[in-house]
């Protein structure tokens, strides 16, 4: 559904915060006193104690496109946000927004705690900008989304957090806007809830709407997002690129940071210098021949070529498939599988072979890994090739699974 | 909002906008939130009394008790208060009522916004409903208030007058009034809470300098009270005429309404252009 008109446009945005709260203050007052007097010199320059908490931001949203904001905690992501909703203005740079936005940074805000569940959906639409006809014309969708049923008339005070968030979902999923922000909202509620707000966001995809979402959780960002940009110390360090290129550079980033700080070695960020390199990815069939089609019950190897650069002691392997709408089928690791290997160093190959997938007709995208021994650090990762599975069941099954089952049948 | 709306956000002072288009703006912002405000306003009346047995009861309690203590002090002779031309009790609840009405509209923007902290960092929404939803809550005490001026109107067998309906716009007045100075102690208040602190100090020691349960004073220096203080004129008018029929001092009157609404104006535009700044420094 992306189009080319740009709707949301950044033009080397940045904001600033002060560390110290009484600064901050004083620095408030005298905000102040330069904007009653039509002066804004104040704002492009750092005072004592501030420090740039969104840095020089450029960056063009076409309508219709779903851009992924990832990074990590502290790094810019909801101050960008704040910035693009108009809750904040920025201190240098211009910001040009087409269209209605609406931002989901904290569901659930603006509600009193005294009153009931429907009384607060008409205060929160109301806040969120609908109006009174708008809501009562929207009230059975958000009761039915928000599945709250019974409670609807009891305070939200007692409500579960689950429920609080359900509601406040609800609410501001049904506001219509031309442009979605997300913001880590979706990591709270069960996963039956999660997936149908990403059904949600998915249909508002479908309607044309714009959205950016920021997730720490990499599954939804590869599953609903055309373009992904990361952002940390408020620059963007990748992207906006696809997807896979720019989670795996993220990774890769983040991977040295986790090993320098547990070797308390000085690696300076920035893109790392990787330790080990994934030259290859080949996906073999029982001939070892490369093969893109696989028939459900076949052989399916997988060989990665690697060249390590030091020497990594008791290193584990992995793969992950993952069907092409972003379910993980698997992730086999050959820790878990009692495969040890002492240590690596220069060049190299693993292979993992596996005697059938036995999954469903589909397309597949391979993923590998290799961590040290913790498995939690992932030292490098590279997508592999995609590949197809053929069973006799047609494309569109939409099981993940194919297995293979013997029938019996008997007359009593 | 269609999808030609176009938004832009910089850096630059919004004074230096031109003055028809801020008007623009904040005539489109008002009409905007309108539905907002009202919902905001019933949210927190509602919300106050719904934990409470006996309910808008708490809102007679200030003005009486007050009351109260000045008639027995004056019966009594403890303090020396000059002659009323109506019964004292009459005087001195309309005086004290009156008063607390004044109060809780000056009282209330800072309260208000200070608990729209949480929804003021998360969601943009036009700012105007919460100076709307302040007048709102305001009215709605003057609302509660009047049932108190309607019994002792009973009770004292008081004749009605056309300064009744005089005297209800009066009090209007003295709302907005409140609502100027409520609103213009919002850009520092929200900052520091010295303000609130302060605050309460500073309006016992006006409610004293009123001419609330005394008439105004007539020798220097103490007549002072009545010519400076801008709630006196606009407070014994709203009295007088009620009572009284009457307004003793038509030009004082005027000057502070006059007043009162410039600075009601002053203030708001303070407020619109004070909000994005301390926005920024409750999220920091």
């Amino acid at each position: 559904m992306s189009t080319t008109e740009t709707v949301i446009q950044l033009e080397n945005v940045s904001k600033k915060y002060c560390k110290s709260l009484k600064r901050s203050l004083w620095y408030g007052v005298k905000d102040l006193a330069y904007e009653f007097a039509g002066s804004c010199k104040q704002r492009g320059r750092l005072r004592q104690q501030e420090f740039w908490a969104v840095d020089g931001i450029s960056l063009n949203v076409h309508k219709g496109s779903t851009l992924g904001v990832v990074g990590p905690n502290g790094s810019g992501k909801t101050t960008l946000f704040k910035m693009i909703n108009g809750i904040l203005t920025p201190d240098c740079g211009k910001i040009t927004i087409k269209g209605k936005v609406a931002a989901l940074l904290s569901v659930g805000a603006g509600f009193h705690p005294m009153l009931t569940g429907r009384e607060n959906i008409y205060i929160n639409g109301s806040i969120l900008g609908l109006s009174r006809e708008e809501i009562n014309a929207k009230f059975d969708n958000i009761v039915a989304f928000s599945e709250i049923g019974n409670f609807l008339d009891m305070p939200v005070k007692n409500y579960s957090s689950g429920m609080f968030v359900r509601l406040g979902f609800a609410v501001a999923a049904h506001c219509e806007p031309d442009i979605l922000l997300v913001d880590e909202v979706l990591s709270v509620g069960d996963v039956g809830f999660r997936l149908k707000c990403l059904n949600h966001i998915k249909k508002l995809m479908d309607r044309g709407v714009t959205i950016i979402f920021v997730s720490h959780n990499m599954n939804p960002i590869r599953a609903i997002c055309d373009r992904v940009v990361a952002i940390y110390n408020g620059k963007i360090i990748a992207g906006p690129d696809e997807p896979e290129p720019v989670l795996e550079q993220v990774q890769a980033l983040f991977a040295s940071r986790h090993l320098s700080q547990a070797d308390h070695t000085d690696v300076p960020l920035g893109p790392p210098e990787s330790l080990i390199d994934i030259h290859e990815v080949e996906l073999l069939d029982l001939e070892n021949r490369p093969a893109q089609t696989f028939s459900h019950d076949a052989v399916f190897k997988v060989r990665v070529h690697f060249t390590a650069h030091q020497r990594i002691e008791n290193p584990s392997f992995g793969v992950e498939v993952k069907r092409e709408d972003g379910v993980v089928c698997f992730i086999n690791r050959s820790s878990h599988q009692q495969f040890q290997v002492d240590y690596i160093e220069g060049k190299g190959f693993f292979e993992m072979t596996i005697k059938g997938l036995f999954l469903a007709s589909m397309g597949y995208i391979t993923r590998v890994v290799i961590t040290d021994s913790s498995i939690t650090v992932p030292i490098v990762s590279k997508v592999g090739p995609k590949f197809i599975i053929k069973s006799p069941i047609p494309y569109s099954y939409n099981g993940v699974y194919f297995p293979e089952a013997s029938w019996s049948f008997e007359r009593e | 909002m269609t999808t030609d709306h176009e938004t832009v956000y910089t850096p630059e002072s919004r004074v230096s906008r031109s003055l028809t288009a801020a008007k623009k703006e904040m005539w489109r912002d008002v009409k905007a939130s309108w539905d907002l405000a009202r919902q905001l306003t019933l949210r927190d009346i509602n919300g106050q009394y719904r934990q409470s047995l006996l309910g808008i009861f708490w809102a007679f309690v200030p003005p009486i008790v007050t009351a109260v203590i000045f008639i027995f002090l004056n019966n009594y002779k403890i303090i020396n208060i000059t002659e009323t031309e109506i019964p004292y009790p009459v005087f001195a609840i309309f005086g004290t009522t009156l008063w607390q009405v004044f109060l809780h509209s000056l009282t209330t923007p800072l309260r208000v916004v200070e608990a729209a902290k949480p929804i003021l960092t998360k969601i943009n929404f036009p700012k105007e409903a919460l100076v709307l939803s302040s007048l709102g809550q305001s009215l709605f005490n003057l609302g509660i208030k009047l049932i108190i001026l309607i019994i002792v109107f009973f009770i004292f067998k008081i004749p009605l007058t056309w300064g009744v309906p005089c005297s209800l716009l009066a009090m209007g007045i003295l709302i907005l009034l409140g609502l100027g100075i409520g609103l213009f102690l919002i850009p520092i208040g929200l900052l520091y809470t010295d303000v609130s602190h302060g605050l309460s100090i500073i309006t016992t020691l006006w409610f004293f300098v009123t001419p609330a349960v005394y008439p105004p004073p007539t020798s220097f220096p103490f007549s002072l009270i009545a010519t400076i203080n801008p709630v006196s004129p606009i407070l014994v008018g709203a009295r007088d005429l009620a009572v009284q029929g009457v307004l003793h001092n038509p030009i004082s009157f005027c000057v502070v309404t006059i007043l009162a609404m410039l600075f009601l104006m002053v203030t708001w535009i303070m407020f619109r252009l004070s909000m994005p700044i301390l926005i920024e420094r409750m999220s920091a």
